[in-house]
């Protein structure tokens, strides 16, 4: 017996608890009789006694039947085997697996793809016409498309549909399907509804941790049909690649290496993968690596260096690729970057012009400081400061930087906040320190507007007596100041601040997230949010000797050099995405086009929030164009790294994960011989279709008894309550 | 009325109570506590309704003065009782020689001797004589909402109450002796047996504040009562009787045995008598019983059997020993069954031989 809605029958089963609650609450409430001739009360109690509690146990058990039943027959039991079916027209939806896990290659050198798609084509080849079947197909490459959104009965045209599904490399969502097919089905109420899961169900595909929703409503049952899981086939994916630097400046030593992480599912015993690294301009090897796995390992992540000058030339964004000898699973195999070579990177300091003049250190503003922590070399440097006056700071100015930097933000006007925001959100990272002169630090809400960032600013400045050390430990592991980590002890030990501007999230008791270093005690003294196109950092002390001693130490030095480096090379890194998302592209961008597609057939349209129109679901490198037509840069989409999963589902771990999507219906395999020919998979999914099921709702038969149950109860309520023996006696 | 005490109710006229020594000290004129009101308990009519009976033993009862009982001692009286044959010795002044004269045989004329009723009134203390259904304000002669105690119920040991001080006032308005053992599991306290008009007084002094709270042995009543009367007496027994019918009948043997007159008034409250409870509820004992947690209309047939046998055989037990039986509803007035139980007991008095 199954049930449509078992959560009612819970719910039934729960409630028999009700009776036997209330029994026990009345028995506690009731006000005892004091009784003086209890021993004729005795007498006649042990007389009655055997015969009272036995009353009373079926009267209990009796209600509690009647809550059962009632549980039950609004759960709609069904008894037999199948699913219900008669002469109804069926309703097909085809759920058709085009993700990347759908690509792997199978021993008999067929693909997921072509046999899911096959298996999807038998299913339309079964439904009868004249019977009034129909189908309706959806993709499930993520997120999931109806391909085939009204249900159609000219099945020849499903057919063509199922054929033009092209594989993906977004990963499989079923539950988006779930929600699709679920639309199509309500829209034909009166239907009796098949759900074929065209899929190998390997892991990639079949993300049992993740809920389904029900694709069938509370009055109506599906039948869920998929074919047997496939086995486990061995595969080694490019899970990540990571250049130390996005931005890579002329002269960059530390960071000319990319990291690769390597990922292998299905049998993992000894051996060996070699990864190269390749300049995709021109196909040329930039460098290799090798992993060695042992038995068992199954993670691991490689560094590869390349050449100094290898980039050099380039002068606009270049894509690079890290890729794997191919496997079973190859669009899993190759995984994009882009690395932007660049002369220097314009950094504007916004700071009043100084007046007057002084010696010795105090002569140094906070602008000098930073400017010489970005060019300590006075010849010129990878990092070129742009000195720019506060009034001065407009849009024209804004764009031809790469990064901003204020050290005079109470300077500013409300309208140069807005220019500031319009700029980071066009991806143009801002750092901002607090004046030094001043006594209360107003500027600090128009800020956090201009920024939409979720934190609460002093306005007074904090007075730290004695002054508090910086904590080496607080640089986390993907911070901006991750690279310089291993020295910070020994950098940050000199340094000392006397006074900071205190920062809260905007929401007591919340966590602060973000902090790149914090001083001894916990306060944050440095902050970023990385929630928009570009970073947007905090450091609450002012860059100047009055507040703290970091200026003529050498921690600024290498400080604001990574600050800022990371800050330009995270708003390119924004710019990467995994297939099936709808992609954000620079700035100003209208289409994105394949860089292999010189005659922009398949540009992609982005709209005017920066995004593309559709999700992109397939990966690759693509242009950036604007309205005039030129580069705005470049967008690498990715595989979708969780979808190279290719270990096996058994069907006692899919079993109850489909079983949700149909609750009270049933999941029934299409068996699939081993090595068995395309025709063997359709004669099973033409029987799977064609079958008959022989369950029967048996709601009214539950009910009836519940009626007689309650008549039963009525009855042993009454002859319980003696009343016709009381008035007789 | 004398305040000496004694604990023997047949001893030397005087009346006082004698108390358990493990009960707290209650004298009743000492003026260690307010007298109570007895119209508290018997109301004015009823007192002035009862005024017209006499009480009347039905058997022969000892006395120790002369009055309108009659005596078992024959001799030389006013009242004929009857003949014997003359034997060798007897004093021949007894010689009724008007017999003599017509049968030519010599009998012997016997006379009875008329003396006083000693009544003593037994009254049950036990816990179970705590239960009540009445409203006190409803069966008070004052109408006064609680009792002395503070109960505002009218409790069987209420009822016995009036009753007693009911007996007690009727006795002695005949100019007879009266006395009063309270008892529970054995006896709890006495009042010497008197004729002073004011004893009745002293029996509702006593009985308003007394404690009601023990089991009940009317086995050991009748042994303790029966070792301290040395003359034959009338008993009036107030109790609801809860006891074996086996022990009740054992204990009125003897009573019975030793030439005794007995009276039982089974008190008895009404809802014990209909047991209308409608509720589920738990029924705790008075006297320690356990409690029982019991839908009262299951058990009503059944528990009606068991209590109206436990009436008939009491009124059987008491047939056998030709004692009378009375019982007593707590929800009704004092006066009318009591009046109606001494017409019935004079009337049977005077249809028998020695009436």
């Amino acid at each position: 017996m199954t049930f449509l809605h078992p959560a009612i029958l819970l719910a039934g089963v729960l409630a028999v608890a009700i009776p036997i609650v209330i029994h026990f609450f009345m028995r506690r409430r009731r006000r005892p009789i004091p009784w003086a001739a209890m021993r004729f009360l005795m007498e006649a109690y042990r007389k009655r006694r055997r015969r009272l509690t036995l009353e009373q146990l079926l009267l209990l058990a009796a209600r509690c039947a009647l809550l059962a039943l009632l549980g039950a027959a609004l759960a709609r039991p069904l008894i037999g085997a199948g699913a219900l079916t008669g002469d109804n027209p069926r309703l097909l939806v085809v759920l058709v697996d085009n993700s990347l896990t759908a690509r792997v290659r199978h021993g008999d050198g067929s693909t997921g793809l072509e046999r899911n798609l096959a298996i999807a084509a038998r299913a339309v080849e079964a439904l009868d016409p004249a019977r009034g079947d129909r189908a309706a197909v959806i993709s499930l490459g993520a997120p999931a498309a109806a391909v085939v959104a009204d249900p159609s009965a000219d099945l020849a045209s499903v057919g063509r549909a199922i054929a033009s599904i092209r594989a993906t490399d977004a990963r499989a969502d079923l539950a988006g399907a779930a929600d699709l097919a679920r639309a199509v089905l309500d829209a034909a109420p009166d239907a009796e509804a098949l759900v074929v899961v065209a899929s190998d169900l390997l892991a990639g595909s079949a993300d049992t941790d993740r809920a389904l929703p029900e694709i069938a409503g509370f009055e109506r049952t599906a039948r869920v049909l998929a074919p047997d899981p496939a086995p486990a086939i061995a595969n080694t994916s490019v899970a990540a690649l990571d250049p130390a630097r996005r931005v890579l400046t002329a002269d960059e030593a530390g960071g000319r290496f990319v990291r690769v992480q390597l990922r292998r599912f299905g049998a993992a015993g000894e051996g060996r993968s070699e990864v190269t690294l390749i300049d995709e301009r021109d196909a040329r090897p930039l460098g290799s690596g090798q992993v060695a796995w042992s038995a068992g390992e199954l993670d691991r992540t490689v560094s590869i260096p390349f050449a100094p000058d290898a980039l050099a030339a380039a002068g606009a964004p270049v894509s690079i690729r890290a890729e794997i000898s191919s496997d079973a699973l190859g669009a899993d195999d190759v995984r994009h970057a882009s690395i932007e070579p660049r002369r220097s990177i314009r950094v504007g300091v916004v700071a009043r012009s100084r007046v007057g003049s002084a010696a010795g250190l105090a002569r140094f503003t906070p602008a000098d400081w930073v400017r010489l922590s970005l060019a300590p070399d006075e010849s010129g440097g990878a990092i070129e400061p742009v000195p720019i006056d506060p009034v001065a700071l407009d849009a024209p100015r804004l764009a031809a930087l790469d990064a901003c930097i204020i050290v005079d933000p109470d300077a500013l006007a409300e309208g140069a906040w807005s220019r500031l925001g319009a700029f980071a959100r066009d991806g143009g990272p801002v750092i901002v320190a607090p004046p030094a002169g001043a006594e209360a630090h107003l500027w600090a809400d128009a800020f956090i507007g201009a920024f939409a960032l979720p934190w609460a600013i002093d306005r007074q400045a904090a007075d730290l007596d004695p002054p508090a050390p910086i904590d080496p430990k607080s640089v986390p592991a993907d911070g901006s100041l991750a690279l310089i980590a291993p020295e910070m002890p020994d950098l940050a030990r000199p340094v000392s601040v006397s006074r900071l501007l205190r920062i809260r999230h905007e929401t007591p008791g919340e966590t602060l997230v973000g902090v790149e270093l914090r001083l001894e005690g916990g306060a944050p003294l440095i902050i970023t949010d990385d929630s928009g196109r570009a970073p947007v950092t905090l450091i609450a002390t002012a860059i100047d000797l009055s507040w703290t001693d970091l200026p003529a130490k050498p921690l600024l030095v290498p400080m604001m050099q990574e600050l800022v480096r990371r800050a330009v090379g995270r708003s390119r890194a924004a710019l990467e995405h995994d297939a099936g998302d709808r992609v954000l592209a620079p700035a100003r961008t209208t289409e994105l086009v394949p860089i292999a597609d010189q005659d922009r057939a398949g540009a992609i349209p982005v709209d005017n929030a920066g995004r593309t129109a559709s999700p992109v679901r397939t990966a690759g490198v693509y242009r950036a164009i604007d309205d005039s037509g030129s580069a705005r840069g470049l967008v690498v989409v990715n595989p979708d790294a969780g979808a190279s999963d290719t270990n096996a589902r058994t069907r006692a771990e899919l079993e109850p994960w489909l079983a949700t999507l149909a609750p009270g219906g049933s999941v029934e395999w299409i068996e699939r011989a081993p090595g068995a020919a395309d025709q063997d998979d359709a004669a099973a999914v033409a029987a799977a279709i064609g079958s008959r099921d022989d369950r029967r709702p048996i709601a009214p038969w539950v009910l009836a008894a519940a009626c007689a149950v309650a008549l039963v109860e009525l009855g042993l309520a009454r002859t319980g309550s003696h009343a016709e023996r009381s008035e007789g006696a | 009325m004398a305040s000496t005490e004694g604990p023997h109710p047949g001893g030397t006229p005087g009346t006082g109570p004698v108390r358990d020594p493990n009960w707290p000290a209650v004298t009743a004129h000492t003026g260690e506590r307010p007298q109570v009101d007895p119209t508290l308990y018997l109301h004015p009519s009823t007192l002035a309704r009862l005024g017209s009976f006499e009480l009347r033993a039905k058997m022969i009862v000892e006395g120790v003065m002369s009055g309108q009982h009659r005596s078992p001692y024959s001799g030389v009286s006013i009242e004929f009782a009857q003949h014997r044959p003359y034997v060798p010795g007897d004093d021949p002044r007894h010689l009724d020689w008007k017999v003599y004269g017509r049968t030519d045989r010599l009998q012997i004329k016997q006379h009875q001797q008329e003396t006083n009723l000693d009544l003593v009134v037994l009254v049950d203390s036990s816990g179970s004589m705590n239960y009540g259904s009445r409203d006190f304000a409803d069966a008070s002669g004052t109408a006064d909402k609680i009792s002395p105690t503070g109960r505002t119920n009218w409790t069987k040991f209420d009822h016995a109450t009036a009753l007693a001080a009911a007996l007690a006032f009727i006795t002695i308005r005949q100019g007879d002796r009266v006395g009063m053992v309270v008892f529970a599991d054995q006896i709890r306290s006495i009042v010497n047996r008197s004729s002073s008009r004011s004893v009745w007084r002293s029996i509702v002094d006593i009985l308003s504040v007394h404690p009601v709270d023990q089991p009940t042995s009317i086995g050991r009543l009748f042994d303790q009562t029966l070792g301290k009367v040395s003359n034959r007496c009338l008993f009036a027994l107030v109790s609801d009787c809860f006891d074996d019918l086996e022990t009740i009948r054992g204990s009125l043997a003897r009573a019975k045995h030793r030439g005794h007159d007995l009276i039982l008034f089974q008190t008895l409250d009404r809802a014990e008598t209909t047991f209308e409870f409608m509720d589920r509820a738990p029924f705790v004992g008075l006297e320690g019983e356990p409690t029982v947690r019991v839908d009262p209309r299951a058990i009503r047939k059944d528990y009606l059997a068991a209590i109206g046998a436990h009436n008939k055989g009491l009124a059987r037990i008491c047939r056998s020993f030709g004692f009378d039986y009375q019982l007593v509803d707590t929800h009704d007035w004092l006066g009318p069954p009591l009046a109606s139980f001494v017409a019935k007991r004079n009337a049977m008095m005077k249809r028998s031989k020695f009436g």
